[in-house]
């Protein structure tokens, strides 16, 4: 979506233009959507998703354009997973009936099976790096802005959150 | 470990496998939108809590309510001048006092109240 284009939504949104706000949830429902499959259990997403654009709606007038309008999105993504998992949900993936596959297949559905069910085992802090990072591509200097802490804990958590997941790969019979 | 003293790391392996296992959302539910829309039109749109940051212009506001409010409730009309001498009549009801008859009244004037009193007074003598 182009800057101006974002500008003239922010201000169409901000006046209480839900037809602007359907345009923003058509680009962004699915980066929401992606991030919030791989922080918590598939059964809570579709209400997850609904409390994220609420809190997209409320919060868009007051949206400054410090960091960029998706930075500001995956924010919102993040924190509503991040809650949803501090309200005592990080359960492991076995507990919410998504099992694990024994080992690692052939089969790609298995292996992206293997990874969701292993980042749901991963602390939220872990969790989060490896999903901004690997699978949705941001720089560390977002994720620091998204997760609101300083460049070098983000780069601490990611290298740590790389060997846990390796270690757990490993056990699955994956070696990287 | 300070992360200045991390080890190299080489994710090559690991971001490409991360990007072939790619876990993928399922497909959001066609009312996804509408479900959307109709929470936020059923809580209501950006409820402000009464927070000191909003106090910055809750106080001002409020003022400004309370002074429109005092302005349009208060009965002004004591307050007013009267425009002419017909409105003063009730209250400088002299002898001396210049008398301006309103067109077509019957009402006698100050100074032929005052001269039916005396007559008044002076007949009980």
């Amino acid at each position: 979506m182009e800057t101006e284009r974002i500008d003239e939504i922010i201000q169409n949104i901000s006046g209480g233009d839900l037809k602007s706000f359907q345009e923003l949830y058509r680009s962004y429902a699915g980066v929401v959507r992606g991030v919030l499959f791989k922080m918590v259990p598939s059964n809570q997403i579709d209400d997850l998703v609904q409390e994220a654009f609420v809190k997209i709606w409320k919060g868009l007038p007051g949206f400054k354009g410090e960091s960029g309008l998706k930075v500001w999105i995956y924010r919102i993504a993040y924190r509503v997973a991040v809650d949803f998992l501090r309200k005592g949900n990080s359960r492991s993936s076995q507990e919410l009936g998504e099992d694990l596959p024994a080992e690692s297949g052939e089969s790609p559905v298995l292996e992206k099976n293997l990874v969701r069910g292993l980042l749901q085992t991963f602390d939220p802090d872990h969790r989060t790096v490896l999903v901004l990072y690997f699978m949705e591509e941001c720089s560390l200097q977002e994720i620091a802005q998204i997760v609101d802490v300083p460049l070098g804990t983000v780069k601490s958590r990611l290298f740590y959150a790389k060997q846990k997941l390796r270690e757990a790969l490993k056990k699955k019979g994956v070696i990287l | 470990m300070s992360p200045e003293n991390l080890p190299p790391d080489n994710d090559a392996k690991l971001a490409d496998f991360l990007n072939r296992n790619h876990p993928t959302p399922p497909p959001a539910p066609p009312s996804e939108f509408a479900q959307i829309r109709h929470a936020i039109e059923t809580q209501g749109r950006r409820r402000h809590s009464l927070t000191v940051r909003n106090l910055r212009w809750w106080v001002p506001a409020m003022a400004a309510a309370l002074l429109l409010g005092f302005v349009v409730s208060h009965d002004w009309s004591h307050e007013k001048k009267p425009h002419n001498l017909t409105s003063l009549r009730n209250f400088t009801a002299s002898p001396d006092a210049t008398w301006v008859y309103d067109e077509g009244s019957t009402e006698r004037s100050p100074s032929e109240d005052w001269q039916m009193l005396a007559d008044e007074i002076n007949a009980q003598k």
